[in-house]
């Protein structure tokens, strides 16, 4: 009896992939998570492991194809099962298909439904259209769904069980309609796809959430005079080039730990979750950002000194940019930072990752006059911005974070 | 009769009507009765029987057959600040005074910008399934739904009959009374109505819970589907069957609701199809609870056919419990 | 023309016993005459004034002349009492005014409307009775005794009856006085509410203007009976015959058929005979209408009721004939004629209604939808 490996979900939102390399061909031995297959996401390239021991006997998605979440990609079996090209395989989770008497057959007279709507996409109804929208489901993910009513239509019924199963394994039988595309004499029309369709559809999910910012002025004068004092010595001592973002995660860090409501979330069944650690989502650009923009994790910052999260922070930024990331990489932010202010941004309102309380930007430090005890002086001011998710945090405590991550800034005692 | 008639033992749609009228009359010696055969008769039903002898030849008052003159004299004396209740012997009839309802006494209040509103009830039996042929089997009621300035009901019980008439009566505007006559005397719906009890005007009623699918309706149909409700329980299908009893004002909240939950919808009535009440229905369904339906929204009526006399044909034209049962069945199975 | 009393006419002196020994109009003063005469110059100012506005491009809807009928709007409302109701309708806009006159022009509480509710109504201002939401004619007023219309002819006869039979159950002495065409009286409701009105000795009485033409058609295709009024008949009511042209003689008529109604004795027709001066509305044509020959029209206006009355008014020595003559709009069109052929008071009244209608406001596009239903009795 063959075992398949299945297509895991590669992080939130992502639902497809592309098979980039096989690394075992049909009839070699494989052993129990030994790379078996190598997968190219929106997010991630990495390897997938045997389920279990015994020969490929089949590659249903050959290199190059794409492959939905939770879709078989092959299948591996013993010697005699090699020869037929494997038995059918017995699906690890039950199926979520809803048993209802709406399932008996329609009468004969009814006249077959159409599965096409106009437009050439796949018919949904209209409810059925509402709830994948607000449950974020794709069309890619509907047109997976079985349907129970008449010619296979999917019903509310279905969507819902869709939604409670999600996560579970289910079972793709066809692949998403095609869009349509035309476009005018001056136009050019493309479709989002890889890292640009995860970020489209994550920003979606992050527009959901009820969000405030709160903005709030930093004197940056020691931050800035420490830099410009200690930038070479730095590199030479530790390796790593001297940035302030290590400064924002750490002020940002300890900020989350006398605040901790800023550090909680709401997740998709609408619980929080309250988090003890810190864990750092630290947004960054790929190329020149035409490449798009991931958010790998800095983890444990709480246990970290600024020296230590400077020397993480550096070999996560090279990790992305060469691609290396892996799944873990991207997944388990508490709370993030951004920093557009290293192309000059004054301020912005940066949207939540969904999952997370808020997040931190950080924006241009920039020479300012300020009065200051009656006189007027130049300082290096930076405009810190937290939007927060209204619906856990009041303004009163991102009053509180924000006052604190600017103290600590300003005061900069990180070496102490 | 006396007041308590009702509330001591189950009555019948006609004694509950009666017994409305009787008690607004009395509760208003302002009221007046007008209609063919209403008094030394007591109407061709009896909806007015022994009425005269109590309130006088003059407070229930037999009308020549003239039904435009009919209401037209109703709307002066509702002009004057009487209640009318105009009896038209079949609601078919009312044909013959549509000038008088659709031209001056909707847009009375309209007109005289507000100030000029006429109380007035025209009822009378109506629907088929009775062997009436086109000119006793009317349900008529889109003519009147589809000129502003009119409410109009069609109870299905003889407490909401008792309970509409005396909200209709009171009602400052006309009101246009749909009697279903094959309920006025049916036995098995009848009812003991409790002492003061009222129905207000655009309030549905859910006389069956569900969450497959919402079946609404009003009138003799409200039977049919309860029955065709019972068989699609059988078939593990749970139908909502709501009973609008008023159908403008309209219980758009109870509609939409029931909808939001069963997202499915079954529209039941006796009158014919095109421009009928079940298409107004479904149209405001659509416009406001599109991204609820999970199947279109569909309709059983009349054939676009007057009503039939014999029983074969008759039943060939009108909505029937298996009409209702299959439709329902094609609505949950799409 | 037929302006003698028909052998229908002596219905009403059969039944009396006796001709009238003493006629209504020997009881009226001469104040009471003249002032009949200056109503008779009101309603023909307002409608030569309407059709000049109409002409400039200041009004809208169909104006339906009344000019050569006001002898029967005058007269018939003469000697109604407040509490008396109306029912007019597109021809006889000065009504509306002429209900009550008698209690002063400018009284604000007398049983009518005002000269600037009506020309409010007539300009679509929202000061108008129904707030300009139907046109012209259609406008009345519970809490002033006028039935609002409809465009559907002889419609309000159900109506009046309707109101009639409240007077009877309130054994009030009131009377209600319909206004139609003769071409209406064809409509079966007029015989549906007159069969009524007669079948319970309602006080309803129906003028019946007849001015031989309903828009294109002559009374001969509207109607079989000799005379309009013979239709009462058929009811057994009195059908009256009354000279349209002659003020006095419309007043006699409505005196007479008033106090029958009033002692509980039921309706009358009265027919009023008289003759269309222009096209059906302002939309036909002005004078001969393709449909009428040129010479019946100037044969029809030959005795327009102002210099009917004038006539009687010097043969009885109320009036000089130099005073008859000061005013002259009578045989004149409406383009034709001038403020000075009318007299100062009149043209004053008038001016003051066109004013308050021009000051007026529309009425605000919000009141569109406003008061399809009642929310409790008014």
């Amino acid at each position: 009896m063959a075992t398949e490996i299945l297509m895991p979900e590669l992080g939130e939102s992502v639902h497809e992939g592309t098979v980039t390399r096989w690394l075992k061909d049909i009839g070699d031995a494989v052993k129990e998570d030994e790379p078996v297959v190598e997968i190219m996401t929106d997010k991630v390239n990495t390897e997938l492991q045997a389920p279990a021991s015994g020969i490929l006997v089949k590659i249903l998605v050959p290199e190059g194809e794409n492959v939905q979440v939770f879709q078989p990609l092959g299948l591996i079996g013993s010697e005699s099962e090699a020869v037929d090209g494997g038995a059918p395989p017995v699906s690890q989770t039950p199926s979520a298909q809803p048993k209802t008497a709406l399932e008996t057959p329609a009468p004969a007279a009814s006249p077959a439904p159409a599965m096409k709507a106009g437009n050439g996409r796949k018919f949904y109804t209209p409810v059925v259209r509402s709830i994948a929208s607000r449950q974020g489901i794709s069309e890619a993910e509907l047109s997976n769904i079985q349907g129970s009513g008449e010619g296979g239509r999917v019903t509310k019924r279905d969507v819902e069980a869709f939604i409670a199963s999600r996560g579970k394994v289910q079972h793709v039988e066809s692949k998403p309609a095609a869009q349509p595309i035309s476009a005018g004499p001056d136009q050019e029309v493309f479709v989002l796809t890889g890292m640009r369709k995860a970020i489209a559809e994550a920003m979606v999910k992050a527009h959901q959430i009820p969000s405030v910012s709160t903005i709030c002025e930093v004197d940056c004068s020691r931050m800035v005079a420490f830099r410009t004092a200690n930038k070479q010595s730095f590199q030479e001592m530790y390796g790593v080039k001297m940035t302030y973002t290590p400064f924002f995660v750490k002020a940002a860090t300890e900020a989350l730990l006398e605040v901790p409501q800023v550090n909680s979330a709401v997740m998709d069944d609408g619980r929080v979750i309250q988090n003890r650690g810190v864990h750092m989502g630290i947004a960054v650009a790929l190329g020149d950002g035409s490449q798009g923009l991931i958010v790998p994790v800095l983890r444990d910052c709480h246990k970290k000194t600024v020296i230590e999260i400077a020397k993480a922070l550096d070999e996560l930024v090279l990790k992305a940019r060469e691609s290396r990331l892996v799944l873990d990489d991207l997944q388990g932010a508490t709370f993030s930072i951004t920093n557009p202010g290293t192309y000059g941004a004054l301020f912005g309102t940066p949207m939540i990752p969904p999952h997370q309380g808020g997040i931190l930007g950080t924006y241009a430090i920039k020479d300012t006059p300020v009065a200051m005890d009656g006189m007027i002086a130049i300082r290096p001011i930076m405009h810190l911005v937290l939007s927060y998710d209204h619906r856990i945090i009041d303004g009163m405590v991102a009053g509180r974070f924000l006052k604190s991550v600017r103290e600590r800034l300003e005061s900069f005692d990180f070496f102490r | 009769m006396t007041a308590s008639a009702t509330q001591s033992q189950p009555v019948n749609m006609l004694t509950a009507i009666r017994q409305a009228i009787d008690e607004e009359m009395e509760r208003n010696p302002e009221m007046v009765c007008i209609g063919e055969d209403i008094g030394l008769l007591g109407g061709a039903f009896g909806a007015t029987e022994g009425l005269q002898d109590e309130y006088g030849s003059m407070r229930v008052l037999d009308a020549p057959i003239s039904e435009a003159g009919i209401v037209g004299a109703a709307i002066g004396l509702a002009m004057r600040g009487r209640p009318v209740m105009v009896e038209m012997q079949f609601i078919d009839f009312i044909s013959c005074g549509f000038d008088q309802i659709v031209n001056n006494a909707a847009t009375m209040f309209y007109r005289t910008g507000g100030k000029v509103n006429l109380p007035m009830v025209i009822r009378g039996p109506s629907g088929g399934y009775g062997g009436g042929g086109p000119y006793h089997s009317q349900q008529n009621e889109a003519w009147f739904l589809h000129s502003p300035g009119l409410k109009v009901v069609c109870p299905s019980t003889p407490s909401d009959a008792y309970g509409l008439m005396k909200a209709a009566i009171r009602d400052p505007n006309p009101v246009i009374f749909y009697e279903v006559k094959e309920l006025y005397r049916k036995r098995e719906i009848e009812e003991i109505i409790p002492e003061g009890h009222t129905v207000p005007l655009g309030k549905a009623s859910v006389r069956r819970e569900g969450s497959d699918c919402t079946i609404i309706t009003y009138g003799n149909p409200v039977y049919f589907c309860l029955e065709a409700a019972e068989r699609l329980a059988s078939e593990n299908v749970q139908a909502e069957v709501i009973d609008l009893r008023s159908l403008l004002p309209l219980d758009e909240e109870a509609v939409i609701g029931s909808i939001k939950k069963t997202n499915r919808v079954l529209v039941v009535n006796e009158a014919s199809r095109t421009c009928g009440f079940a298409g107004e229905l479904i149209a405001r369904v659509c416009e406001t609870a599109f991204e609820h339906l999970d199947a279109p929204p569909m309709r059983v009526t009349r054939e676009d056919t007057p009503v039939p006399w014999v029983k074969p044909l008759e039943l060939s034209v009108l909505p029937t419990t298996d009409k209702i049962y299959d439709a329902a069945l094609r609505l949950v199975r799409y | 023309m037929k302006t003698e009393r028909s052998a229908t006419a002596s219905h009403a002196e059969k039944e009396s016993g006796e001709p009238h020994q003493t006629r209504p109009r020997d009881l009226l003063q001469n104040a009471d005459l003249l002032e009949l005469l200056d109503q008779l110059y009101l309603a023909r100012y307002f409608d030569v004034r309407l059709i000049k506005e109409k002409r400039r491009g200041r009004l809208r809807g169909t104006l339906y002349s009344s000019h050569n009928q006001e002898a029967i709007l005058v007269g018939t409302l003469f000697g109604l009492r407040p509490d008396d109701w109306i029912s007019p309708v597109h021809r006889d806009m000065p009504a509306f005014f002429l209900k009550d006159i008698r209690a002063g022009w400018d009284n604000p509480s007398r049983m009518g409307m005002s000269i600037g509710e009506v020309c409010a109504q007539v300009w679509g201002k929202a000061t108008a009775p129904g707030r300009a939401r139907d046109n012209w004619s259609h406008i009345g007023d519970s809490s002033k005794g006028i039935i609002c219309s409809t465009s559907m002819l002889a419609g309000t006869i159900p109506v009046a009856a309707g109101i009639a039979y409240d007077f009877k159950l309130r054994n009030q002495d009131s009377v209600v006085l319909t206004y139609n065409g003769e071409g209406s009286t064809a409509q079966g409701v007029f015989h549906e509410a007159i069969n009524f009105a007669a079948i319970h000795k309602l006080p309803v009485i129906t003028i019946v203007e007849n001015n031989q033409w309903a828009y294109g058609t002559p009374v001969e295709l509207e109607c079989p009976t000799k005379d309009v009024a013979d239709r009462a008949k058929g009811y057994d009511i009195p059908g009256l015959i009354a000279d349209g042209q002659d003020v006095l003689d419309v007043y006699d008529n409505t005196m007479w058929a008033v106090e029958r109604a009033r002692a509980g004795k039921g309706p009358s027709i009265i027919e009023c005979k008289t003759f269309r001066a222009y096209g059906h509305g302002d939309h036909d044509d002005d004078r001969a209408a393709k449909y009428r020959p040129e010479d019946e029209v100037g044969e029809g206006r030959r005795r327009d009721p102002l210099a009917v009355f004038k006539q009687e008014l010097v043969k009885r020595g109320v009036l000089s004939q130099d005073d008859a003559s000061k005013y002259s709009p009578e045989f004149k069109n409406a383009a034709e004629t001038t403020d000075e052929d009318f007299p100062a008071r009149v043209v004053e009244y008038m001016k003051q209604g066109v004013e308050f209608a021009i000051s007026s406001p529309l009425p605000d596009a919000s009141e569109g939808t406003m008061w399809v239903f009642a929310e409790e009795n008014r």
